[in-house]
């Protein structure tokens, strides 16, 4: 949101989220999520990256080195979601939210929950099932008044 | 929280303004208004009271400074609180706290909020371009209650009808009360076919904004048998705040800590759920209220919905049924309405008059025990027991 007065970057592509990640500087191919998984054995607990997290919320873990990072999958599970019909001014509405269960590459076990938008379908209840199998990827929303375009990840019926 | 080492703490006096829309009002004047109607219930002077905890959530700076300035500049020590939706009871438990641990004799919790018509609340903050809002997900207070019917749908099969009703009892419970923001007659049809908001709340389950003022004085039991009539007893006060659970840092879990708040307040109080009379609890939207029948154990896990269908939980249900326990006779969130921290206190204020069988139409035979909850998303959960 903030571009540093003395570079000047130019616009370009800008994930809305500091846990969508985008190798391609100017494309949304191979992006993807990334989640911190706690090291301690008896926690493994994941959650969305954040530049800044040092602790562990669920274990106290602190250790210098507490998470590993780890690249989410791309497929998840609807865990519930809601029809947005009225919102802030400047947000269209209809709209899918949901929360989305998704895995972690290399864990079989591990699990994390996704705050996105279910696209692919028309905003209506009769579409979406609580349990249905999703695909998540990125796309271009809008752009900011920076120029920039803004990247979000969303998920579509698998 | 073992409450056995503070001493027994009593509500002297209650008071609160009809919720609604006051522009031309400031929350000092407000708060002032609230605190004055306390003061003459309980047959008391502002110079009595030792002690202020205030409530403001949108205004927290100096409120309760501020409301001293309108009515009377005594000196005493003035807490300020803000804890989301919980901000309300927040400050009444500071009150309990200064009177339970023996240091003041009287003290006064006063929550208010001035809301205007402030629409939504949550999920954005600053221009949309750079909020994941409306493109990943939702945090809107509307959606986010939403998801959590809809995750009791999913655990239970509740259905929107059964969410849908608990608006039609609370719209009617406020028809018998005058301090209500809304008094207004609804059918399960006029709810169901509202505007949506966000699904499955339509606009007559989500509750409104608005402003109000509420306030109760606290004391211990030598000034309680001085001033008051009736010795109404604070047997519990709970606070709690999410513990870690499954996926709690992306959707709010809105019932663990009230499962953990109502637990520890049944413990401090030595009351059972079969023993309350009435519950005001946090109906913010519909769905909410279904979810905390079995968080509060008004419930067994998995039948709230039956709950509703039985008519448990409405004033006009079956009165001879043990499992009968009408909730939110005042209107609840819905319809009485939500000035944020107005909402703790005011809670306070319809068990008290429940207690007292001062709640006119609306009041509950032979009431002995009342519940009231409040909780914040962020998060914050508080639980008292009133019992006489
Ligand atoms: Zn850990």
């Amino acid at each position: 949101m903030t571009s540093d007065t003395a570079t000047e970057a130019k616009p370009g592509l800008r994930p809305i989220v500091d846990y969508l990640i985008m190798p391609n500087e100017n494309s949304v191919e191979g992006a993807y999520l990334r989640g911190l998984q706690c090291k301690s054995e008896s926690c493994r607990t994941v959650f969305l990256y954040a530049p800044t997290r040092r602790f562990c919320a669920v274990c106290n873990g602190k250790d210098e080195d507490q998470f590993s990072t780890v690249r989410l999958s791309d497929e998840g599970e609807v865990w519930v979601y809601t029809v947005v019909h009225q919102s802030w001014p400047g947000i269209p509405t209809p709209f899918v939210g949901g929360i989305i269960d998704v895995g972690v590459e290399g864990d079989a076990e591990a699990k994390v929950a996704v705050r996105a938008n279910i696209v692919g379908v028309e905003a209506d209840p009769k579409n979406l099932r609580m349990g249905m199998k999703v695909r998540g990827k990125a796309a271009v929303a809008h752009k900011d008044k920076d120029g920039n375009d803004v990247v979000v990840w969303h998920f579509e019926p698998a | 929280m073992n409450n056995e080492s503070l001493r027994d703490v009593y509500v002297g006096g209650v008071g609160m303004i009809k919720f609604g829309r006051y522009p031309e009002e400031n929350v000092a004047t407000l708060g002032a208004q609230a605190v004055q109607l306390a003061l003459a219930d309980g047959g008391m002077q502002l110079n009595d009271i030792e002690m202020m905890a205030a409530g403001c959530l949108y205004q927290t700076n100096m409120i309760g400074q501020k409301i001293l300035k309108e009515m009377g500049m005594t000196g005493i020590p003035v807490y300020n609180v803000a804890n989301a939706c919980a901000t309300g009871s927040t400050a009444f438990r500071e009150a309990y706290f200064a009177v339970g641990s023996g240091a003041y004799d009287i003290a006064l919790a006063v929550g208010v909020e001035q809301m205007g018509k402030r629409g939504l609340l949550g999920g954005i903050t600053g221009d949309p371009a750079y909020s994941p809002e409306g493109v990943m997900g939702t945090g809107t207070m509307p959606g986010v209650f939403g998801m959590a019917g809809l995750e009791h749908s999913r655990q239970y099969g509740t259905t929107i009808e059964q969410f849908a009703q608990v608006s039609v009892k609370n719209h009617e419970h406020a028809m018998a009360n005058p301090l209500s923001q809304y008094q207004v007659r609804v059918s399960l049809e006029d709810v169901l076919n509202a505007r949506m908001v966000a699904y499955p709340n339509t606009l007559y389950m989500c509750c409104p904004t608005g402003d109000g003022a509420a306030a109760a004085v606290v004391m211990s039991k030598e000034k309680a048998k001085q001033f008051s009539r009736e010795l109404i007893k604070v047997a519990a006060s709970a606070l709690t705040t999410d513990p870690y659970t499954d996926r709690v840092l992306t959707f709010p879990d809105v019932n663990t800590m009230t499962v953990n708040a109502a637990r520890e307040a049944y413990e401090q109080a030595g009351v059972s759920p079969q023993d309350l009379n009435s519950v005001e609890l946090h109906d913010c939207f519909a769905t909410a209220e279904v979810l905390h029948y079995e968080n509060l154990q008004l419930a067994p896990k998995g039948e709230a919905g039956r709950w509703v269908d039985e008519k448990l939980t409405d004033l006009a249900g079956p009165q001879g049924d043990p499992r009968w326990t009408p909730v939110n006779t005042s209107g609840g969130l819905l319809s009485k309405g939500h000035p944020i921290g107005a909402t703790g206190v005011a809670n306070i204020c319809e068990i008290t008059w429940q207690l007292r069988g001062q709640a006119g139409d609306r009041q509950v035979p032979d009431h002995k025990a009342g519940m009231a909850h409040t909780i914040g998303l962020g998060s914050a959960c508080a639980v008292h027991i009133l019992t006489k």
